[in-house]
């Protein structure tokens, strides 16, 4: 009988990880007995958020519904805005669509840039630029969603059928004609799903937006949180947590129609 | 002396990766003409086809269609040459999730200023044009189905009228009834063959089987790696010619089967295809091969 190799890959693996796991946690200063400690705080600060520690001031209602509003019309805005702007980028990002080898590096290129800054940086940026309230958190959202969707449309075009591809340029179609009819029809359940997935993340995204003055609940949030402010603060997380989640199960059911 | 339809002159084409596909081809074809292309995987006959609407590029040599020099086309002059030559492939190539009346459509595209198409917005004579194509292949009832809910064959009949949607003037067919089983198989070569006989196409099929080529063909051009090694008029053809293109023994798998034809017209007279009919069709085949040799 053959003996099996020793399966010397899996071993190296999980040294490497193991290895990587406590460098890291040398360098964030995590431990057991921290998190042991850290426990019973953070659950003396919920019981502060609470009602029962003191009844929450229902008037505050109105101004919470008004900047979770701001801030999931951010959200959507941004998401279909920014998931437009994807569909046309995507015949440069894309080595089936590009013109030539050089379009298609540079495409990529760019998209690799926007997707490398972090939203709040680019939020932070845009706020100087265009100032308090909603347009900056709107503008990072937009590029935000148009990186995650192009991104990933491209990888899905260059996995897809070409044969209809072929088919179109046999019959005399342009580049943009081949696009349209070939390759459009075939992505258009992954197009939805993608914008889907934007939308779940644009939403939480904008909820802590207002943190660097860029509009939506995150603003007040961050007011209330310096002012010590307990009961609004509770208030806005448990109403906050109830739009986030409608929004979030909403769309993931509406994905797992689409596949 | 009338222009060919296709003309081929010292064709080679080296892939990238150094492979020979084609070695100084020289062919010429009639208008109308009905050539079948026969040769083993690999020697060369999707690249001789493809050649001619320059889905490949060769290396040297020239390819003409109807007197224009598809070597010598730029980009606008490709597109308007590609226009008037249908292609139909192994796998259909159609759109799955489109309507067979879009996928169809499709063949109207160089025909037509391009922000009309991308809008979807295609002319009445164009569908009309359209519908009629599927008409002629017989299944115009189907043009507003999704492609993939159509059986093979269905689809292949798509592929046909969407290359009749060009008008054209050339018709190639890449190994079109690999992927189905023998009836269906013998049904689009029938609708080939009359459609080519009906508009004057010049047509050039490859296809492995050799019973098919030498019950549909006019003229048979054998390849092997990459050299025409046949070039004939499918009267004078026997086993033994085609041994010599495949350098080795017939094999049954080089056979379609013909016993299933008739077979098949039955079934078809009477309207019908039960879904027991190819179970039933590829034990007979087998025994016609087994008693043929």
């Amino acid at each position: 009988m053959p003996k099996p190799p020793f399966p010397w890959r899996g071993w190296v693996a999980a040294g490497v990880v193991l290895a990587i796991l406590v460098w890291s946690a040398q360098g964030t200063g995590a431990s057991l007995k921290a998190f042991a400690e850290g426990v019973p705080q953070m659950l003396a600060y919920f019981q502060k958020l609470s009602p029962s520690h003191k009844p929450w001031p229902l008037d505050y209602l109105p101004e919470i519904k008004d900047r979770l509003l701001e801030t999931v019309k951010i959200s959507f805005a941004a998401t279909v805005i920014g998931a437009a702007l994807a569909l046309p980028f995507v015949m440069v990002a894309t080595r089936p669509l590009a013109a030539n080898g050089f379009v298609y590096t540079l495409g990529r290129g760019f998209l690799n840039l926007i997707r490398t800054i972090p939203d709040l940086v680019l939020a932070n940026i845009l706020v100087a630029g265009f100032g308090l309230g909603p347009l900056p958190g709107l503008l990072a959202l937009i590029i935000f969603t148009f990186g995650v969707v192009t991104k990933l449309l491209a990888d899905t075009i260059e996995t897809v059928d070409a044969g209809p591809m072929e088919a179109i340029a046999a019959a005399g179609g342009t580049r943009l004609q081949r696009a349209v009819f070939a390759i459009f029809p075939q992505i258009a359940p992954d197009y939805i799903a993608y914008s889907l997935y934007a939308l779940e993340i644009n939403v939480r995204v904008a909820a802590v937006l207002g943190l660097v003055g860029a509009g939506g609940i995150g603003q007040i949030l961050y007011r209330d949180i310096n002012f010590f402010m307990y009961s609004r603060v509770g208030m806005i997380i448990a109403a906050t947590f109830v739009v986030v989640f409608l929004i979030d199960s909403t769309s993931s059911w509406l994905r797992s129609k689409l596949v | 002396m009338e222009q060919p339809a296709i003309l081929f002159e010292n064709v080679t084409k080296q892939f990238p990766n150094g492979h020979v596909a084609l070695k100084n081809v020289s062919l010429s074809f009639k208008p109308g003409e009905f050539v079948v292309v026969v040769g083993l995987s690999g020697a060369g006959k999707s690249t001789l086809i493809r050649c001619v609407n320059r889905l490949v590029t060769p290396t040297s040599g020239r390819v003409s269609v109807a007197g224009v020099e598809m070597t010598g086309l730029n980009e606008t002059g490709l597109r308007a040459a590609r226009a008037r030559i249908g292609m139909i492939f192994q796998n259909y190539n159609l759109v799955r999730r489109s309507s067979v009346l879009r996928n169809v459509l499709a063949g109207r595209l160089a025909h037509l200023p391009s922000w009309r198409t991308l809008l979807g917005n295609f002319p009445l004579a164009d569908v009309e044009l359209a519908l009629r194509s599927l008409d002629r292949v017989g299944i115009m009832e189907k043009a507003y189905q999704r492609a993939d809910t159509l059986s093979g064959g269905q689809q292949q009949r798509v592929a046909i009228a969407r290359a009749l949607a060009q008008q054209p003037t050339v018709l190639l067919a890449d190994e079109p009834v690999a992927s189905l089983d023998p009836p269906t198989a013998h049904q689009v070569m029938r609708d080939l063959k009359r459609l080519s006989r009906e508009e004057n196409l010049t047509t050039l099929v490859n296809l492995h089987f050799i019973d098919m080529a030498q019950e549909y063909a006019d003229r048979i051009v054998g390849l092997r790696a990459g050299e025409v090694v046949f070039d004939g008029p499918v009267d004078g053809m026997s086993e033994g010619t085609f041994e010599e293109i495949y350098n080795r023994r017939i094999r049954p798998d080089d056979l379609r089967g013909t016993a299933d034809l008739h077979l098949t017209d039955r079934a078809a007279g009477n309207g019908v295809l039960t879904s027991t009919a190819p179970d039933a069709l590829e034990n007979s085949t087998q025994e016609t091969i087994s008693a043929a040799h």
